[in-house]
């Protein structure tokens, strides 16, 4: 037995925990998994011992066949023994119920995988506040933020404000998102808007704050041509956030 | 992935009668906790675009840094 066979028998009880981990997760706008190596590695062995378990039980529940464990770990270990030689004529013996046993388990932990992150999402059980939200939240920051996820119901749009530099003035930069990019480090890329409209910033030192100034306010922008403006992440200084809610 | 915005407010940027209005909710300054809105119209309705306050869209990691 060489240590090959043994690594790829680790890696198809692992497959279940990968598999799982791989259709449960969610993207951002780009397949995202910034998560370091190890802890992906962690995830996805608890989630293939949890898998592994359950098929286990279930395969004995609902059959007759057993998993022979003594043949698996013989298997696993490669020493060259009796009880090596025999568990390898097992399985070639009963290629079928072994084949069937991981095919289905890892058919199982796709609709698992699948099946968790429809529920959470559903039932928004990674919401801020909920329960099991550390648990189950994913990683994708910029999705929460701009779907205005966490809110009791979830606004009809958002508003974006942001500041950027052109030579040494600063702007405004106001608008309606409508689609947001990720790079492939996970960061913001770029937001584009509709509805853009811009002002110099240094307009507010002259203006006041109260009501009676509105039109005014609405005088110092002046809109962007056009039916979507981009706006590039590298180059906005400050980010502001607002939901839009229609009612009535 | 969800959508970012409802395809009712879709309707309504795609509607040449509410772009000015749109886009005076989103050009007027109000202070950190108003709120901002302007009637528009939705497929012959009525209805009233609100900006929610600036206090409630703080991301978390503003908000601990």
């Amino acid at each position: 037995m060489n240590v090959a066979f043994s690594a790829l028998l680790v890696f198809l009880l692992l497959l279940p925990g990968v598999l799982f981990r791989t259709y449960f997760k969610r993207a951002e706008k780009v397949v995202l998994d910034i998560k370091p190596f190890g802890q992906a590695a962690i995830d996805a062995f608890l989630a293939a011992l949890v898998l592994d378990l359950a098929w286990y039980w279930g395969a004995a529940l609902l059959t007759s066949y057993r998993v022979n464990f003594n043949a698996l770990l013989t298997l696993v270990a490669g020493d060259k023994s009796p009880n090596l030689d025999s568990a390898i004529a097992a399985v070639a013996t009963d290629p079928w119920h072994p084949g069937i046993f991981f095919a289905s388990l890892y058919a199982f932990a796709i609709l698992a995988g699948f099946g968790l992150r429809y529920a959470v999402t559903r039932w928004r059980l990674d919401r801020r506040g909920a329960p099991l939200a550390n648990f189950l939240r994913f990683d994708t920051p910029w999705y929460y933020l701009f779907t205005g996820y966490d809110r009791a119901t979830p606004p009809d749009g958002v508003a974006i404000g942001a500041v950027v530099c052109l030579g040494s003035t600063a702007y405004l930069y106001t608008g309606v998102l409508i689609e947001y990019f990720l790079d492939d480090q996970g960061q913001l890329n770029r937001l584009v808007l509709a509805s853009a409209a811009r002002r110099p910033l240094s307009d507010d030192e002259a203006s006041g704050t109260g009501d009676q100034d509105r039109p005014l306010i609405d005088e110092r922008f002046y809109p962007i041509e056009g039916d979507y403006f981009v706006l590039r992440y590298s180059e906005i200084l400050t980010l502001n956030v607002r939901y839009l809610d229609l009612s009535g | 992935m969800k959508a970012i915005l409802s395809p009712e407010l879709l309707r309504v940027l795609q509607d040449a009668s509410n772009k000015d209005k749109v886009r005076r909710i989103l050009t007027v300054s109000s202070g950190a906790n108003a709120t901002d809105s302007v009637d528009i119209t939705v497929d012959g309705k009525k209805k009233r675009l609100t900006l929610s306050p600036v206090a409630l869209v703080r991301p978390k990691w503003a908000a601990q840094g």
